[in-house]
């Protein structure tokens, strides 16, 4: 299991489909959001409701909530949560038009209107969202560690005490006499999954160093 | 066991606690003979360092004698008189390999906190917050002691404690800063902050062959002791000169060699900038008060050596780095490696080259451990160290 090659990750290739998709999403936010913000009756006007003092409010909070959305997805273009999030306003807004569609001096050809696009956009919300979250459970991340041991030692004791590590690399770190240990979290709660693993790595760090983990009445880990 | 134990800001009591118990092979139960209070002992005090909880025990500083012993620990023997570190090292990992080991890997049992604070795991310490493993700490009767067969060093019998104690911390701390600044004969070194870790910074400059060592404080005792016991060559005090100029004047322009930072994060100043400072500080919107930092930057030579020892625990505001980048100045700091230290510096106290209990200035008793920390933080009597005994 010793490896001797170090992996550069994704390096000088293009991003996926998806990630071009949750850009432009993120600028028709921006747009919308400050339409919105800016014009509350003129996109009253266009959606077909009658721009009365509290609708243009509800437009305007819309609108702050959107431009809210679009930045948080142009920031972290290749996230999953500010996508689902976008989902959760386009909830929201729809069941807004849907209630908007009992007053008698609505426009009903320009609301239903409004509410098919905004249906169409919420399924391509959810299309990117998931494509994201797909993207993102599907890069591995890395609970790491080196240890003041020789790669032969390392490998040896993984295999007698941690055999249930299965995505586990051992290299000699670069200019020392000691192991650079990688173990693989991917899938949901990876994170979660990569913190416990770490926390782990250091007591196997301690017991090989030092020959046992030290112990003190401190902070556990959270 | 008595013990000192924080329960707040400014609120410490000398309660009954649990002994210590071996917890580990490698541990080892020292019965304290003397302790004292660290000036870093103050920012926990004082409520300015993350992750205490009521109840703990400080002290990081401590010397005794061995009353129990873990199975693991060979070189000690149950009676032997012995110096502890105040940094915990396993002297297993490649920092403790290569001496550093204030930045031992094994030796916070908390390590996740600074992870996330400070990008990497620091050691473990006595009695320092549970950002640094929450270890009770040597304000006490008894104390563990974690990988003893790495830490304490054995003193020998003819030597007061007084003569002995501070090699746990500020000597080997303030000989570090001084060895920073590369001192050959001809250098003159500034040291902000004249307590006992800039007496020992002064004293150590001196001791390298320094030809001029200024002080600077706004205490005149601290000043007059920098002088006449530790060998300071001038001394300026802040409340009456602008450093910065004073330190001009003293170089001809061109400012000292090397600045050495004995304050850390609860520096002292004047004007807007120390105000601004301090509100900050006040109000909880930063851990640290850079003044000194800055001034030690802004008065080095073009090419010279800042050496930090004070301690700081975030991140810093009006950091001058343009000045440092520009001057092509060089940044050396740490806690101190002490276990390096020890032997060496013990060897020169036996050699009579220095007497580091000219720094002691009270004897106190362990019970009273909250008045003398009162006295210190006030800087009441001219306190410089306090020695607390059982």
């Amino acid at each position: 299991m010793e490896s001797q090659t170090f992996h550069t990750r994704d390096v000088g290739q293009d991003p996926p489909e998806g990630w071009s998709l949750g850009r432009a999403l993120g600028w028709l936010n921006v747009g919308l959001g400050a339409a919105e913000l800016i014009a509350p009756k003129l996109v009253a006007g266009l959606i077909g409701v009658e721009p009365e003092t509290h609708r243009t409010a509800t437009l305007r909070a819309t609108g702050v909530r959107e431009l809210a959305s679009g930045v948080g997805i142009l920031l972290r273009p290749r996230r999953a949560g500010p996508l689902w999030a976008l989902v959760i306003g386009d909830l929201i807004d729809l069941g807004l038009l849907a209630l908007a569609t009992r007053d008698d001096r609505a426009g009903k050809r320009r609301l239903v209107a409004a509410l098919v696009a905004t249906a169409g956009v919420t399924a391509l919300d959810v299309y990117a969202a998931s494509t994201a979250a797909r993207e993102q459970a599907s890069h591995p991340m890395l609970a790491a560690i080196t240890i003041n041991r020789s790669p032969r030692d390392v490998e040896a004791y993984f295999q007698r005490h941690h055999p249930e590590l299965g995505q586990v690399t051992f290299s000699r770190a670069p200019a020392r006499s000691a192991t650079e240990v990688r173990v693989e979290c991917s899938g949901f709660g990876k994170r979660v999954l990569r913190e416990k693993l770490q926390h782990d790595l250091r007591e196997i760090k301690q017991t090989l160093e030092t020959g046992e983990v030290l112990i003190n009445h401190g902070e556990e880990m959270p | 066991m008595r013990a000192n134990c924080w329960m707040g800001k400014q609120h410490l009591e000398v309660r009954d606690v649990p002994d210590p118990k071996l917890l580990n092979s490698r541990d080892a139960i020292v019965r304290i003979t003397a302790t004292t209070i660290c000036g870093s002992d103050l920012h926990l005090y004082n409520g300015f360092m993350p992750s205490m909880m009521k109840g703990d025990i400080l002290g990081h500083e401590f010397m005794g004698e061995v009353v129990e012993l873990g199975k693991s620990v060979k070189n000690l023997a149950v009676g032997d008189r012995v110096v502890v570190p105040f940094a915990i090292a396993c002297g297993a990992c490649e920092s403790c390999a290569m001496g550093l080991t204030a930045c031992c890997e094994n030796s916070n049992p908390n390590a996740w906190m600074p992870e996330k604070l400070m990008g990497h795991a620091t050691c473990g310490a006595f009695g320092y917050s549970h950002l640094t493993g929450g270890f009770a700490g040597g304000q006490a009767e008894y104390v563990r002691v974690p990988f003893a067969d790495v830490g304490p060093l054995k003193v020998p019998t003819h030597l007061s404690d007084e003569q002995l104690l501070f090699l746990s911390d500020i000597f080997p701390t303030g000989y570090m800063g001084a060895e920073f600044c590369e001192i050959t004969p001809r250098k003159v070194i500034a040291v902000f902050g004249a307590g006992p870790v800039g007496q020992f910074a002064i004293k150590s400059a001196r001791m390298l062959g320094a030809e001029r060592v200024i002080a600077i404080d706004r205490h005149p005792y601290r000043l007059r002791m920098a002088m006449v016991h530790a060998g300071a060559t001038d001394v300026i005090n802040f409340e009456e000169q602008d450093p910065l100029e004073a330190l001009r004047d003293l170089t001809a322009g061109r400012g000292p060699d090397a600045c050495i930072d004995a304050v850390g994060l609860e520096a002292e100043g004047n004007g807007i900038g120390y105000a601004y400072d301090k509100a900050k500080q006040m109000s909880r919107i930063a851990f640290d008060r850079p003044t000194v930092v800055r001034q030690a930057i802004m008065a080095c030579r073009s090419g010279g050596i800042v050496s930090i020892l004070g301690v700081y625990a975030g991140f810093m505001d009006k950091f001058p780095l343009g000045s440092m980048m520009n001057r092509g100045l060089t940044i050396r700091t740490g806690q101190c490696h002490v276990h390096r230290y020890m032997k060496p510096l013990l060897e020169r106290i036996e050699r009579g080259e220095i007497d580091p209990s000219f720094v002691v200035s009270h004897h106190m008793n362990l019970d009273e451990t909250p008045q003398a920390y009162a006295m210190f933080n006030d800087k009441q009597d001219d306190v410089m160290k306090v020695v607390l005994r059982s």
